[in-house]
């Protein structure tokens, strides 16, 4: 069983004149909770788009689950997903089209029923089998078409702004969805959120303009085995030579009056270097108000694409 | 396959939409008949009138004079047959009821299945909710399976039409012959079953090319006056400088019309298969269209 299960080599999809993922190659792992980021128009929904079999890209292809991806009902049951901006059907009862969902996906007509009131349970919204698709709230509607990407024991699951337009509580019951999804299924998801990202995904992308401009582990991405960021006290002194002593002149920068920068090698032991950076300041009396691994998602997303 | 099919007819009858203009079918085809049985009985009884005043004794009359046998009558059909009155079907040609419904039905039948079946893919096009269903059914099974519940439908309702005749003849003929009436009946039903098909096509094709709903509904309407405007192109004059078009007119649907009318087994067989093609035709090209296009 390979441990890639999303694999898009060359992806290039134009819209008019406008070119909307021009040779975007990208790979998410096995039980990944797998981040895609990037500005508006970066090609963030129109790659969800090819992969769920919703756009026809021009050139390029991809595998899903080791299939090829345009023809998604291969998978089903398998694959799942959240479209952004798709309503979900209006004319009958939420738990008839839920069941309906269920029963294409390969659940016993028996047990459709049952399935789908389980999904809607998961998101916390039982009240809803009876109501029509057309009577739900945008909130509700978003977390119904999130039930239906839970249907079954789907591998792999791709969800397009899974909490944008939710209350506080709806986004975290949906994060906490996506974490216990995970690792028995791959989640896949795009959002502006980059903090909700950050506190998710165990891997992302950057892109931008159509091509992936970095990815890889949200640990790797922040930097949070290689980098750490002392916020320091007004008028703070720092032991530069102690510092460089121990850490490397390379690794050392005082960015500014209150920030301090150290760099470590990627195989370092993190705790180990925090304690002792720590022993060198407070031995010198340097006032410290925080101590950061790494960067914020944010940072690393405007460092990647400015 | 079957899901689709089931969940589609679920929609149909929540929708109320469709089944409104398929009973709309089955009214008018009811009160057209009912009608044309009243102006046949009115035109023999002036007859008889006539008769009577000349001498003849009334129940000579009545016994002697039928408008169905007379030659004005089988003209009168044969004429907006568009055939030959020959080659009418004696099963068409004798009955009360089957001229009316067969007249009314293939004048009507595709702007009401239009009308039923514009938006079958539209509209989740229009709405995106086709994302759902893709992930779980193919597009070549989506468009298969809502073509069939309309089929379905639309049968359905040509079938409670023509029992509803059935009925009203029944009631209202003295000569009625129920074998004969089945007979006649079940023919017409089968080949406006493949008459429609052709059109319940048309409107799948138009739904699956465009977005919105109320363009689907023009693009299906405007294919339909286009097709009917190549069908005149059999009118050109042999003499006409056109005349090197006329044998397109067998691309369009009304081409095949007149057979449907006609004798025995193999024009009606012919216009059915006809129809039956072009359904599969236009059906198949909305597969291609939805399989290549962008939801």
């Amino acid at each position: 069983m390979s441990d890639i299960v999303v694999d898009v080599r060359g992806l290039q999809k134009r819209y008019g004149t406008t070119v909307a993922l021009a040779g975007l190659d990208l790979a998410v792992r096995r039980g990944a909770v797998f981040g895609l980021l990037g500005p508006n128009g970066a090609g963030k929904s129109t790659t969800f788009g090819i992969l769920c079999g919703w756009l026809r890209a021009d050139a390029g292809h991809a595998t899903l689950l080791g299939e090829p991806s345009g023809a998604p009902h291969r998978l089903r049951g398998r694959l799942t997903a959240l479209p952004q901006d798709a309503q979900f059907p209006r004319q009958i009862k939420v738990v008839d089209e839920l069941a309906h969902f269920a029963v294409q996906a390969g659940v016993p007509r028996r047990r459709a029923r049952d399935e789908a009131m389980r999904v809607l349970a998961a998101v916390a919204l039982p009240e809803a089998a009876e109501q029509r698709g057309g009577e739900l709230s945008h909130g509700m509607a978003k977390r119904v078409g999130i039930a239906q990407a839970l249907i079954g024991t789907p591998e792999l699951v791709f969800l397009d702004e899974p909490t944008a337009g939710l209350d506080p509580a709806s986004a975290k019951l949906i994060k906490d969805v996506v974490r216990a999804l995970a690792p028995a299924a791959t989640v896949v998801i795009s959002s502006h959120n980059l903090a909700e990202l950050q506190e998710i995904c165990t891997d992302g992308a950057i892109l931008d303009h159509g091509r992936l401009v970095v990815a890889g582990s949200i640990a790797a991405l922040t930097r949070r085995g290689t980098e750490i960021t002392f916020t320091l006290g007004a008028n703070a002194q720092v032991p530069m030579d102690g510092l460089v002593a121990a850490f490397g002149a390379s690794a050392v920068t005082l960015v500014d009056a209150h920030t301090l920068h150290l760099l470590c090698p990627a195989d370092a032991d993190m705790a180990a270097v925090i304690a002792q950076a720590l022993r060198l300041l407070l031995d010198f009396g340097t006032p410290i108000l925080g101590v950061q691994r790494g960067t914020s998602l944010e940072s690393a997303y405007l460092d990647a694409v400015s | 396959m079957f899901e689709i099919i089931r969940h589609e007819l679920a929609i149909a009858l929540r929708t109320k939409r469709a089944l409104l203009t398929l009973a709309l079918y089955v009214t008018a085809a009811l009160i057209g008949s009912l009608a044309y049985i009243f102006a046949v009985r009115l035109i023999e009884s002036q007859a008889i009138d006539v008769m009577v005043r000349n001498g003849a004794p009334l129940d000579e009359a009545r016994r002697s004079f039928s408008l169905l046998g007379t030659e004005g009558y089988a003209q009168m059909v044969a004429f907006f047959a568009g055939t030959e009155q020959g080659a009418l079907s004696p099963l068409i040609r004798d009955s009360l009821i089957l001229p009316a419904l067969m007249w009314g039905s293939l004048a009507f039948l595709p702007f009401l299945i239009v009308l039923a079946s514009y938006d079958q893919l539209a509209s989740d096009l229009a709405t995106r909710s086709l994302c759902y269903s893709v992930l779980r059914a193919s597009r070549r099974n989506l468009v298969l399976g809502k073509f069939a519940a309309q089929a379905l439908l639309f049968g359905l309702a040509l079938l409670l039409s023509a029992l509803c005749l059935f009925g009203l003849a029944a009631l209202m003929l003295g000569s009625f012959d129920p074998a004969l009436a089945l007979l006649g009946i079940g023919r017409a039903w089968l080949l406006l079953v493949a008459y429609g098909s052709c059109y319940l096509g048309l409107s799948a094709l138009a739904s699956a090319s465009v977005r919105q709903p109320v363009m689907a509904l023009f693009l299906a309407l405007g294919a339909m006056v286009g097709l009917r405007m190549v069908g005149w192109l059999g009118s050109l004059p042999e003499s006409s400088a056109y005349a090197i078009l006329r044998p397109l007119r067998w691309l369009s649907p009304s081409a095949y019309q007149s057979g449907l009318w006609e004798a025995g087994y193999a024009a009606p067989l012919a216009s059915a298969g006809a129809y039956l093609a072009m359904g599969a035709l236009f059906v198949g090209l909305a597969v291609w269209t939805l399989e290549a296009r962008d939801l």
